[in-house]
């Protein structure tokens, strides 16, 4: 069966946009103008429109769905002027851990996707799982130091007061890893251009 | 775990962290591989392994908050339940009293009886295996040598449904006699062997009779059991290939209506149908996993690992506002209030100070030592409920005045004694009863200077809790400073300490004050001059760290011989401490002051002989305070002597900390 170029370029253009949705934040007053919420609208539809070729990716619903939700009301509970995040904290571990596995799942899947369609002599997978791998590992320091520096948990990290560093650090190792991940995702999508227009 | 509320803490706590596991473990059912799904358990032994609400710390829900308040509501006992190990320790509670050491001891006797019957269970498995004869080992040495897997005794048993390895220090493979056993049945149990899973299923036990009447822990042993078969058939599956898979799940399935060893210590391929289905399932999505989700596998289990282990630290709850008759929110903000221990001197100063302006009991439980909690809490329970219809949180520190909210408190003279550190809590008052409550107030005095109450405080350490302990009664001061700026000090309070000496007929003086502060303002952000808060933060910071250290030093001489002051042209003056440094007394120019604690002043151009300043000191707020050992004070006079210099020393207080 011939692939769906029209189709894999929609999918692979919804999960670009969506990352955009993810990590970059403007605010109006209290109002993120680009939601998180979105990302994952635009994830699942990204989904659907990838699956066929890449089956793992189906698997991946339930968590888009339920990282979805709590985005969404993240935000509705940001623009009443209180915080979803630290009421619960079973929730909140729960949404981690769903967040780790789900990015890092999909950039696999992406990954696998550009191995089969990208140029010959291209290294555009191994550069997808690369970025994965960093990404997966920004997002479990940062909900560790996240937990480990919560004002209830009386924990500090040992020195002179390193943590405004490190956290620092992560930031921009964060923004930097969002711009190689958006950038290779429109990347990725080229290998779907019609070859008139690639 | 020495008792009933002990226990109940330790398997509830292991409950809350259980009942997430499954929650997560079903989330990733389909996602993460077998060795994850059996390896997330050991999380839970951890939880298990721990003894829970250590340091009022919790695992993902407020269980020793929940469990103290409805302790003291059942029993009336405001302790802190301890677990001290996560085993029952029967040894350590005297003699029994009441239903509840009665329900221990029955739980004690449970966990005794289920080991005895583990016990019972693993010998007579142990003596039957012995009846056993010598296995043919071709067969198991071929398919150890295939797959490089490690050997143990072998024997064959009559009447065995299917093979098991028994033992942890000297495993047995115990096989049926008289049936051909396929080489994958062997392998599956040479993998067990080789991967210590009875020892796994030997401790999986110990924790079912810890816990044996906490039926969510027993689900969740019999879940990780089988997980650990499943992980076991993973295992195998990844050393075989194509047909070899279909025919291992065949195996398995004709395993499903089989009697299976239930010993300790045992691990068997076939254990019982139910589980089997979902070990078909399991297989059914066996895949080779990708090299790299181990690392996805990793992470996850990082992330559960900090809040699963170390747990959260106990916050203060509602303390404000309780209403007139709530006593469950009463109990929990009372208990939480124990749970809560101030882990600093400043903490415990803090909590006291704000205890005494907010009238709040909770906040004074705090910081109180835990044996004064039900007194404490019968006086609230009192004003609660008596003929003044108080609020549930109030009480009375005895404070002869109404304090101002907007100014807080004041701590002054820290001083180290020991292990323990005293102060002087100084609380500006909007008025004062000079007289008793029941005299009119007083706003201010005729100097139009407002009152202040003072009481000497002492914070130490108890069971590693800071308390705070009232030394004295409140006394009312007249104030010499505007309340706003009674941070750097006021002459008309107390010193820390007093320097003096007499020379040319004149008693020179120096008082020594020191201010400690906690950063107590609401906006702390917004606060861009150097001053006092505009507002004032009334909730404690058990935690606290005291943020500045002002000391401030007044200068005078008085004439012992009239005429004697007239004398003297300029003055300087300048700490010295213990170790003997401290900078030089230098006159400056007119009157004034430097950071290192000196100050000059002109005696001729001021009228008189007084003087003094204050300034930052310390490096650290937080260090023990270290005061002047005694002063050098320079004197020029007018009439052609050489300059002089005196020193003064602590004439009252004692030595300088």
């Amino acid at each position: 069966m011939n692939p769906d170029y029209e189709r894999l370029y929609r999918g692979v253009s919804h999960a670009a946009w969506a990352y955009i949705f993810l990590y970059l934040d403007i605010n109006l007053n209290t109002l993120n103008i680009l939601p998180d919420f979105v990302c994952y609208l635009l994830l699942w539809s990204a989904i659907s429109c990838l699956e066929g070729e890449e089956r793992d990716l189906a698997l991946l619903r339930p968590l888009c769905v339920l990282l979805g939700v709590w985005a969404g009301a993240d935000w509705v509970f940001t623009l009443l002027g209180s915080a979803l995040e630290g009421r619960l904290l079973p929730l909140d571990l729960l949404i981690s851990v769903a967040a780790i596995y789900f990015h890092f799942q999909l950039f696999t899947d992406l990954a696998r996707l550009a191995e089969r369609y990208q140029p010959p002599g291209a290294a555009l997978g191994r550069r997808l799982l690369g970025l994965r791998t960093v990404q997966t590992l920004i997002l479990t320091v940062s909900f560790i130091l996240g937990y480990s520096l919560s004002p209830n948990t009386h924990l500090t990290l040992p020195g002179d007061s390193p943590a405004g560093w490190v956290v620092a650090g992560l930031a921009l190792a964060g923004l930097l890893l969002s711009l190689m991940l958006m950038s290779s995702l429109f990347a990725l999508r080229k290998c779907f251009l019609p070859p008139e227009e690639a | 775990m020495t008792d009933l509320w002990s226990f109940l803490l330790q398997t509830l706590t292991a409950s809350g962290a259980a009942v997430f596991l499954l929650v997560v473990k079903a989330l990733f059912r389909d996602k993460l591989s077998p060795r994850w799904q059996f390896g997330v358990w050991g999380l839970l032994a951890l939880v298990l392994l721990h003894p829970a609400g250590q340091g009022g710390r919790y695992v993902l829900f407020p269980w020793p908050l929940w469990l103290e308040a409805a302790k003291t509501a059942l029993t009336g006992d405001y302790s802190i339940t301890r677990v001290t190990a996560p085993i029952p320790l029967p040894f350590g509670m005297g003699r029994p009293e009441g239903i509840l050491d009665g329900l221990y001891l029955l739980y004690v006797a449970g966990v005794v009886l289920l080991l005895l019957r583990y016990a019972l269970a693993y010998l007579r498995l142990r003596l039957a295996l012995r009846r056993g004869f010598p296995a043919d080992a071709t067969q198991l040495r071929r398919v150890a040598e295939r797959y490089g897997l490690p050997l143990c005794e072998t024997v064959e048993v009559e009447g065995l449904p299917s093979a098991f390895v028994c033992g942890v220090f000297r495993p047995v493979l115990a096989l049926p006699a008289g049936q051909a056993v396929d080489d994958k049945v062997l392998l599956h149990e040479l993998l067990h062997l080789k991967y210590h899973d009875a020892a796994w299923g030997l401790l999986i036990c110990l924790f079912r009779c810890l816990h044996w009447c906490n039926p969510l822990l027993w689900y969740c042993a019999h879940r990780a059991g089988n997980d650990a078969e499943a992980l076991c058939d993973q295992r195998v599956l990844e050393r075989l290939e194509g047909e070899e898979r279909r025919d291992y799940g065949r195996i398995l399935l004709s395993m499903a209506s089989e009697q299976y060893a239930r010993a300790p210590g045992t691990s068997s391929m076939a254990n019982g149908g139910r589980n089997i289905r979902e070990r078909i399932e399991a297989i059914a999505r066996f895949k080779r996993y990708p090299a790299g989700m181990a690392l996805a596998s990793v992470c996850v289990a990082a992330v559960l690992l900090f809040p699963l282990v170390l747990g959260q630290g106990q916050t203060l709850a509602q303390a404000t506002n309780l209403g007139h008759s709530d006593e469950r929110e009463f109990l929990t903000a009372m208990a939480s209030a124990r749970l809560t221990p101030c882990t600093t001197p400043a903490g415990a100063f803090d909590a006291y100070g704000k205890a005494v302006i907010e009238q709040n009991g909770i906040y004074r439980a705090l910081c109180a030592p835990l044996d004064e909690h039900p007194a404490l809490a019968e006086t609230m329970e009192a004003f609660a409920h008596g003929p003044d219809h108080w609020v549930h949180e109030h009480w009375e520190s005895g404070l002869p005045g109404y304090p101002d909210h907007s100014l807080g408190y004041f701590l002054y003279n820290l001083t180290q004694n020991g292990e323990s550190y005293t102060a002087m809590l100084v609380f500006p008052l909007q008025f004062a009863y000079l007289d008793g409550p029941d005299s009119p107030p007083v706003y201010e005095s005729e100097e139009g200077w407002h009152y202040v109450a003072c009481q000497e405080v002492r914070a130490e350490e108890q069971e590693g809790r800071w308390v705070a302990l009232p030394l004295e009664e409140f006394q009312i001061i007249e104030s010499n400073m505007e309340a706003s700026w009674m941070y750097s000090g006021d002459s008309a309070l107390p010193a820390a300490m007093t320097y003096a000496a007499d020379v040319g007929g004149l008693h020179l003086e120096i008082t020594y004050q020191t201010a400690h502060q906690v950063d107590n303002r609401v906006d702390a952000g917004s606060t861009l001059s150097f001053g006092p808060p505009s507002s004032f933060d009334a909730t404690p910071k058990p935690s606290a760290r005291f943020s500045t250290a002002h000391a401030s030093y007044s200068f005078t001489g008085t004439e012992l011989t009239p005429g004697a002051a007239d004398l003297v042209n300029r003055f300087a003056a300048a700490p010295v401490y213990a170790d003997g440094s401290g900078p030089s007394p230098q006159f400056g120019s007119g009157q004034g002051s430097s950071s290192d604690g000196t100050f000059w002043g002109s005696a001729r151009d001021y009228g008189g002989l007084s003087g003094g300043a204050g300034s930052g000191f310390g490096s650290d707020p937080n260090d023990p305070p270290a005061w002047p050992d005694h002063y050098r004070v320079a004197l020029s006079y007018v009439d052609g002597r050489e300059t002089e210099i005196v020193e003064l020393w602590p004439v009252e207080g004692g030595d300088s900390p």
